[in-house]
């Protein structure tokens, strides 16, 4: 059992090199892939290295395969459907933005060539409404679930890493937080500040991360007294390293898998609240749409319909990726 | 049970928590309801009003006070029951009688989603687990996400256009008909109201009012029933007992009705708690589309009028209603299941 | 910082050496080794503690008394072996050693310098301080001195490095193996560029048997024996005189064990390294260890060279560890010794002797379970700790075949 009287090699270069322009890459490529012509015996070593290249992709793609049910791909479509009408709104739209805030007539029209959709309040085509309120809805909920997911994990980290009166702290903030329904706390906060778009983002904001924060911290507290994080205290890192480097990456998934959910999550209860006639009226939103159109409702169905059916779609969108997320992580689904 | 002190110490220690997390819900509750835009003084006087009597009135809601006094005072009142008047909804109506009157109606929504959902979430989440993977979990499993997804007032719209527009089955708005004239309440549940009196008339036409929103309410929670049921089924379903009493050839059938559900139940209490805590505060949307007067009607027009004192009195009793409720599931949690500990 | 130099009576603080490396020591008359050289790590009348909390506020309602009195020295170059039954403190001695937990009291020293943060400072005629008030300071004998800096502990992390229980759990399982071997040469050794980080940890991977295209791997790619070695590798990053091995094969199949074990016999030889050797398998350090140190709950139960352990064990429980090794002597399999009942709670230790609820010999001692036993140096290197009968050495029957 010799094995560890290895002589020290002098190191090939090309291993070693992180960064390389492009141009070099590919010659370097060329040389790798070339050089078994080249070089006797550099085969070997080579397929080796190669065959664990394929290996590793094939576990990516298997994850990328769990990934693959109908349902899951559906979703990614509906998604991509959904941030195609937000990005592309001016030139998806048939009418402007100008137009579809402007007071025409007739209202409550039926629909017709003009208007596929048929038109709402002040004779507004609720085609384009409907276009347009994609972007509303995404321009408020990313940067909302941003910000929930950025200051949930930091606070949720600090709690469970550091434990003690700040995990009893934060603990006792994000309580009392949850202990509003999230609907209802968006109403009175708005209520408070008044219905503006920042506002509204800061709220969802804040609303969501209390939620992130418990779930981080759960997985925070089982995941520090793991040696590997005793491990990396020996090797001399800092409590921030440790938190951010060595936990954070082991806590993350619980957060990716809720995170698409909750995309949804807010989409729904932004449409519910503008619903409520408490959204940001210089907007064009799919809830106060239907705000608009529910009184006539008997008269006019497609003014409410078809902007709930967007809403239905977008949040269905989300979550379908978010379950197919939550399987494809999920070792023990798997084995189910 | 050999934890009894333990769980004596649990239960103790979590209305211990409950001190500082009541404060805090107080203090945010009072905060932001007195950033609110309303001027209950203007608004409960006269036209015109001296100075005189704004001041008098000033002091007699006890605004001319500092807020950190006005704050202990709210607190005070809020246990001896003198939670203020309306101002601007119903000028001068005490919070308390206006309260009393809306929520037994937000609480039969509730109760009667609860009880319907629970039933079938249950049924349908030991069916899709049982049947993992075949047609009648993706169809179950499908129309959870789907209510999930859906935006209540949206399906509310659609089945008032359906049921009370197109077929008229069911009345689509309000909480009794026009023509009802209801006798004085005496409990100001209707239900039992009216059995006291013996109308059964207007209970029938209460139902019927009842149905749709009540039927809006059940779908979305069944949903989240059915995940929970079915997760932790399959849970179980994997547990070394199961295997055992399989192998020891127990039916299959008995096996999952003896062994697998009952500790499969355990979460799907929780999550059923959760939902009852979330409707009687979240029936809000719902009871906005089908215009049913209940407790998230009257707090949707107390904000959009910045009537306060009412806000503030309906989300007390939200935000305490939803601490209990989710303590007693914890408690529960603990009984049922001896692993769990604070 | 202010608060303490006011609450700190002033002579002491104004002539605070800023200089770590120049501390007096009072460790005097250090053994030494057969080479004369001084021992890289002493450990003096370490004792750690854990907080044990319970109630209704979760106060502190006891201690577990995890390392209860332990004293050795580790020179260069040789391993001691720290033997004992699971949940006897052994890696709490490693963890104290490395700084991971605080000590209740003792000191540990690498060569002269004091490493271990007291939890207290003790002034004469003065009363005990909380030290975690006073951050800055620690005491030294009888002197208070600016507490372990933090580039104190990175010079120390370099010098005395541990490879844990389990190599499944300590590599983090999303970092690469680069990312793993190189983080104490980045933290520790100061070293930003990434292709001289590879090259190092490159150079590291051979010393360990493994090859360039494990680089870029995660750790579940590799079986149980090469994760060791990837371990391994990291505690060597920095050149480590003192290495602490715990349980380094337990963890492993019995052919991967053998494996390890050499190329750990090989490193040692190489870079004249001094382990700390933590097991439960007695036949393990047969074959690697220079000294055992045998402990129950807390406590040494005797110390000295292997011949002394295996050919002379003089502690009762010693004996009780030999003989419960697989033996194939149906003569000897007659004698053994076997333990009855359970370790008790090192939250409550018995009275006494520790071992003495259990001890085969404790008829020929009349007061076990009264007198703490005390250290009998029986020659050489070879310490015990056990009740002497009256005035007679203890006398051992037919134990010194069993090895
Ligand atoms: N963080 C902790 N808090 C409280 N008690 C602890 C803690 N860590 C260890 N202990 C207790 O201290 C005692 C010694 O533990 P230690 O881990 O040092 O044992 P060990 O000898 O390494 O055992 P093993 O062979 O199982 O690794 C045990 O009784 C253990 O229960
Ligand atoms: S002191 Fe007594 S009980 Fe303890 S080991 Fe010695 S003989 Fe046994
Ligand atoms: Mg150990």
């Amino acid at each position: 059992m010799n094995e560890t009287n290895v002589e020290v090699n002098p190191v090939p270069e090309a291993k070693l090199e992180v960064r390389k322009s492009t141009l070099k890459r590919i010659f370097s490529w060329t040389i790798r892939n070339l050089k078994f012509m080249l070089i006797p015996m550099s085969r070997i070593k080579d397929l080796s290295a190669r065959q664990f290249e394929f290996e590793k992709i094939k576990s990516k793609r298997n994850f990328l395969q769990r990934l693959r049910s109908p349902l899951t791909i559906l979703g990614i479509g509906l998604i991509f459907f959904i941030v195609t009408l937000a990005v592309f709104a001016p030139w998806l739209s048939p009418y402007t933005f100008k137009q579809l805030t402007a007071f025409l007539s007739p209202a409550y029209g039926p629909m017709s060539p003009a208007h596929p959709f048929g038109t709402g309040e002040s004779g507004r085509d609720i085609l384009g409404r409907c276009i347009y309120g994609a972007r509303s809805s995404l321009t408020i909920a990313l940067p909302a679930i941003l910000i929930s997911v950025i200051t949930g994990v930091i606070f949720g980290i600090i709690a469970g890493y550091y434990g003690r009166w700040i995990d009893t702290l934060i603990m006792r903030i994000t309580d009392v937080l949850l202990a509003f329904p999230p609907l209802i706390f968006a109403l009175v906060l708005v209520g408070a500040f008044g219905p503006k778009i920042e506002m509204i983002i800061a709220i969802y904001g804040l609303l969501g991360a209390p939620f992130y924060a418990r779930l981080v911290r759960g997985s925070v507290l089982q995941a520090k007294e793991l040696p590997y994080v005793e491990a990396a205290r020996v090797m001399g890192a800092s409590n921030w390293r440790i938190m951010f480097r060595h936990i954070l990456p082991n806590c993350i998934s619980p957060v990716i898998i809720s995170f698409s959910f909750d995309i949804g999550g807010i989409i729904l209860g932004l449409a519910g609240l503008s619903f409520l006639g408490f959204g940001d009226q210089r907007l064009i939103e799919w809830g106060n749409d239907i705000n608009k159109g529910r009184f006539y409702l008997y008269a006019a169905p497609w003014a409410s319909f078809f902007p709930g059916l967007m809403i239905f779609i977008t949040v269905l969108a989300f979550m379908l990726v978010g379950d197919g997320l939550r399987d494809a992580f999920d070792p023990r689904l798997k084995n189910l | 049970m050999v934890n009894k002190m333990g769980l004596i110490q649990y239960i103790f220690r979590r209305l211990l928590v409950l001190i500082p997390v009541m404060l805090g819900v107080l203090a945010i509750t009072f905060i932001l309801t007195r950033l609110m835009p309303g001027d209950p003084v203007a608004a409960l006087l006269p036209h015109n009003p001296t100075p005189e009597m704004i001041a008098a009135k000033q002091h007699e809601l006890g605004l001319d006070q500092p807020m950190i006094v006005q704050f202990f005072k709210y607190f005070g009142d809020l246990f001896t029951g003198n939670w203020g008047v309306s101002f601007a909804i119903y000028p001068n109506a005490p919070v308390w009688d206006l309260i009393q009157e809306v929520f037994p109606r937000t609480l039969d929504l509730a109760l009667l989603a609860v009880l319907f959902s629970s039933i079938i979430g249950i049924k349908t989440g030991k069916i899709s687990a049982v049947h993992r993977n075949k047609s009648q979990d993706t169809f179950f499993r499908g129309s959870a996400l789907m209510g999930v997804a859906i935006p209540i007032f949206w399906m509310g719209l659609i089945l008032q256009f359906v049921f009370a527009h197109i077929f008229p089955i069911f009345p689509g708005s309000g909480y009794r008909a026009a023509t009802a004239d209801d006798p004085t309440p005496i409990t100001y549940f209707r239900v039992i109201d009216f059995i006291i009196y013996g109308r059964w008339d207007l209970l029938w036409d209460y139902i019927l009012h009842l149905a749709l929103p009540a039927f809006c309410l059940t779908f979305i929670t069944i949903a989240s029933i059915t995940r929970q049921t079915r997760s932790s089924m399959l849970e179980v379903l994997q547990l070394d007992y199961i295997r055992t009493a399989r192998a020891k050839g127990c039916a299959e059938n008995v096996v999952i009705k003896k062994h697998a559900l009952k500790n499969a139940l355990i979460p799907t209490i929780t999550v059923i708690g959760m939902n009852f805590a979330g409707l009687l505060g979240g029936a809000v949307l719902t009871e906005f589309t089908f215009n049913f007067y209940g407790m998230g009607m009257l707090l949707i027009m107390a904000i959009g009028q910045s009537d306060y004192f009412l806000v503030s009195g309906i989300i007390f009793v939200i935000t305490i209603l939803f601490v209990i409720i989710n303590l007693v599931v914890d408690i529960i949690y603990g009984i049922v299941d001896p692993r769990i500990r604070y | 910082m202010d608060a303490a130099a006011e609450k700190l009576p002033t002579d002491l603080v104004e002539n605070l050496p800023t200089d770590i490396e120049n501390l007096p020591t009072n460790i005097e008359n250090l053994p030494t080794n057969s080479k004369g050289e001084l021992p890289v790590l002493s450990v003096r009348n370490l004792h750690v503690y854990y907080p044990v909390q319970g109630g209704l506020f979760k106060r502190k309602v006891g201690d577990v008394r995890a390392v209860n009195d332990v004293s050795f020295d580790l020179f260069k170059g040789e391993t001691l072996g720290l033997v004992g039954e699971s949940g006897c403190g052994k890696t709490t001695i490693a963890k104290a050693i490395l700084n991971l937990v605080r000590t209740h009291s003792g000191e540990i020293y690498y060569g002269k310098k004091r490493i271990d943060d007291p939890g207290t400072i003790v002034i004469p005629n003065e009363k005990t301080f909380k030290i975690g008030r006073y951050r800055g300071y620690y005491a030294h004998g009888n002197y208070i001195f600016q507490r372990i800096t933090d580039r104190f502990t990175k010079d120390l992390r370099q010098k005395i490095q541990i490879v844990f229980q389990d190599p499944d759990s300590s590599l983090n399982p999303r970092m690469k193996i680069v990312d793993i071997i190189g983080e104490p040469l980045r933290i520790l050794k100061g070293i930003k560029k990434k292709s001289e980080i590879r090259r190092r940890v490159l150079e590291l991977l051979e010393i360990v048997s493994l090859k360039v295209e494990h680089l870029d791997r995660f750790p579940h790619e590799f079986s149980g024996g090469q994760k060791q070695r990837i371990v391994i590798a990291r505690a060597l990053a920095c050149d480590p005189e003192v290495l602490i091995l715990d349980e380094p094969t337990s963890a492993l199949d019995v052919s991967v064990q053998a494996q390890i074990l050499n190329l750990l016999i090989d490193l040692q030889r190489r870079f004249n390294l001094a382990f700390l050797f933590i097991t439960h398998d007695l036949s393990v350090i047969q074959h690697i260890g220079t000294r055992i140190a045998v402990m129950y709950l807390g406590k040494f139960a005797e110390i000295g060279t292997v011949d002394d352990i295996f050919h002379a064990p003089n502690h009762p429980y010693t004996k009780a560890l030999l003989s419960a090794r697989p033996m194939f002597d149906a003569e000897l399999r007659k004698n053994r010794i076997i333990l009855e009942g359970e370790i008790p709670s090192p939250q409550h230790p018995p009275p006494g002797c520790a071992f003495h609820p259990r001890c085969q010999e404790k008829g020929d001692h009349s007061t076990c379970n009264l007198e703490e036993p005390e250290r009998i140096h029986l020659g050489g290197d070879h310490y015990t700790w056990c009740v002497p009968t009256g005035t007679s050495p203890k006398t051992f029957k037919g134990q010194e075949v069993i090895s």
